[in-house]
């Protein structure tokens, strides 16, 4: 199929609709109002529902009703309003049901600025709800992966009965860049025998709750959860590693900041000779830890430089995967503001001792 | 400006109000037909009323607005805020001096609707209403689709367009081909509500390689209006 030109917004909400999604339900919010503007216009022409929630929160607990009905499922918002949908999102979890979660970060905390940001990433991969839960956490970082990711996140959602978001930084949103769609059909529903469709007088009744009257079931409840988190980790890492296959510098860096620190290693390379390869993961829970630690530990490698445009979020997590390894320095900016490829290669000259 | 053999003239108006589909690229043509005009030493200025999209707006390029003395009047407080806040200066485009206005609006019908507080003052205005189009927009892809924006921005602005502009492209993966196939999707337009094409836009690398092909430019049926990409994103150095 030929290529067309696609912002990224509009992009996702059409890759959602060639996944099968069936209800979308949001609140507007900038910089991802083109998502439920796409889905108003063009959800209800492949037999979809699209509705205009009175707020982030009663979007969220929509989605939980909808999940529980066996259909494919979603909301999106941008930083501030998926803080609001938390309480939701671990009932959700807690009840096991699939649906995708959309987060087209912007600067924070609070209302913040309404340009780009990677600030959530603690609130994706710890859980910004309450309680032992996980939710599948993709990042792209091009229209066209995010088109690709929208419809793994539906699957990986119904696969383990749990929810997937799509963490993407305010540039995927907003940007314009050629989109070229897969030759796939959309694909049939799954069988979910645990919706609550009906007995029809048929079956026993379906129930979906979170709450549980004996700690001994809860206990036994979380117990399941943890294996199926286990499987996940076990599973469903991905991630890119890109650059020189002897690198000095590797940049470790999710979403459009990976397009930065590949910029910086193209200044560096020219300028300076300079080695450098870009680690990026794709899921950011689960974290591929493994992988990142053998890239880390190549002999070449002599620095990691982390990039994001929060203060140093992921960098946790590089250094979860480090494992005191090797250096590690962080370069980054938070609230909308976004580094140069220049800063990020001076930045990595320093963190080699050089000037 | 360009004097090469095939180019657009840029024969503005005192006012050049620009629209069509989001995304499809008025925000490029507005700033690069800012920036030329200057350079071709009249006195111009760029109003970016984008009141739809947050990011990649004209006031963006300010650098180069200012490199080339283009001044610039930006709505949104400043660009930075998600309202439809218009300066109360944007009715000084009205005063009839020799300062060129060059009016990015914002996309869609929603964009444009604007226009319909200044019905009064274009009523007595020399003005052009260039409706852009970009055949690689899946909204405009076909002259049905294109037709449909044509006409609901009209209705939301309360104005008539006065030429097409014909900017199909795919950003870095465009080629002289795409350019040529969107050329004769909006001469169809053209034809069908009766105004001109006025140009073809296009980067200079599609430019020389229509130059260089007798085929090709026996084909371009507009002039071309070569564009420099001014709204990089921030990894492309």
């Amino acid at each position: 199929m030929a290529k067309e030109l696609w912002k990224g917004n509009e992009a996702m909400a059409e890759a959602a609709i060639r996944a099968g999604l069936k209800c979308y339900f949001g609140y507007p919010i900038t910089p991802q109002s083109e998502i439920p503007e796409y889905f108003s216009l063009h959800l209800p022409e492949h037999g979809g529902v699209f509705l205009q929630a009175e707020s982030e929160i009663a979007a969220i607990n929509m989605v939980y009703g909808a999940a529980g009905s066996g259909v494919r499922t979603m909301t999106s918002s941008s930083s501030p309003g998926i803080s609001l949908k938390q309480e939701g999102i671990s009932y959700i979890a807690g009840s096991e049901l699939p649906c995708v979660i959309l987060n087209v970060m912007r600067g924070g905390p609070g209302l913040g600025t309404i340009q780009p940001a990677q600030g959530d990433y603690f609130q994706a991969t710890r859980g910004g709800g309450n309680g032992d839960y996980r939710v599948i956490v993709l990042a792209p970082a091009n229209v066209q992966e995010a088109t690709d990711l929208m419809r793994l996140a539906f699957d990986l959602a119904d696969k383990y009965r749990m929810p997937a978001m799509i963490l993407a930084d305010g540039m995927i949103g907003q940007m314009m860049e050629p989109v070229e769609w897969p030759d796939e059909p959309t694909p049939e529903p799954i069988a979910k025998p645990w919706a609550t469709t009906g007995t029809k007088g048929e079956r026993r009744h379906n129930i979906i709750n979170s709450l549980f009257m004996e700690p001994e079931a809860c206990a036994r409840h979380n117990e399941k959860l943890d294996q199926k988190y286990r499987t996940v980790a076990a599973n469903e890492t991905r991630f890119e590693l890109i650059g020189d296959e002897e690198p000095e510098i590797l940049f470790a860096a999710f979403g459009t900041p990976s397009r930065l620190a590949r910029a910086a290693g193209k200044i560096l390379e020219e300028e300076d000779g300079i080695k450098t390869a870009v680690f990026r993961p794709i899921s950011l829970w689960p974290y591929p830890y493994d992988a990142l630690y053998d890239a880390i530990n190549q002999e070449s490698v002599k620095a990691v430089v982390t990039v994001e445009l929060n203060t140093g979020q992921m960098l946790d997590d590089v250094k979860i995967a480090n494992q005191g390894s090797k250096p590690i320095s962080f370069i980054g900016k938070a609230g909308g503001m976004i580094p140069t490829p220049r800063e990020i290669a001076v930045a990595a000259k320093e963190a080699l001792g050089r000037k | 400006m360009r004097d090469k053999k095939g180019t657009f003239p840029l024969n503005l108006k005192k006012i050049t109000l620009i629209a069509g589909h989001f995304g499809s690229g008025k925000t490029e043509f507005a700033v690069n037909l800012a920036l030329q005009s200057a350079q071709s030493g009249h006195a111009t200025r760029l109003v970016d009323l984008d009141i739809v999209n947050p990011y990649f707006r004209s006031f963006e390029a300010k650098n180069q607005l200012d490199a080339a003395g283009v001044d610039l009047l930006v709505s949104s407080m400043g660009g930075y805020a998600d309202i439809p806040a218009i300066p109360g200066d944007v009715a000084g485009i009205f005063i009839k001096n020799e300062t060129r206005e060059i009016v990015d609006l914002g996309g869609d019908p929603d964009g444009v609707r604007l226009l319909g507080m200044y019905e009064r003052q274009l009523n007595n205005a020399d003005f052009d209403f260039f409706f852009v189009f970009n055949a690689n927009r899946p909204e405009t892809a076909t002259v049905e689709k294109g037709l449909r924006y044509f006409e609901n921005i009209e209705f939301s602005s309360k104005q008539k367009f006065t030429a097409l502009i014909n900017n199909t492209h795919l950003i870095h993966e465009t080629t002289v081909e795409e350019v040529l196939r969107g050329q004769d999707l909006a001469l169809e337009i053209a034809d069908k509500v009766g105004l001109p094409l006025l140009c073809n836009v296009m980067t200079e690398d599609i430019f020389e390689k229509i130059q260089a092909e007798p085929d090709y430019l026996a084909e371009l049926k507009a002039p071309a209006f070569v564009i420099e990409l001014q709204l990089k994103k921030p990894w492309e150095i």
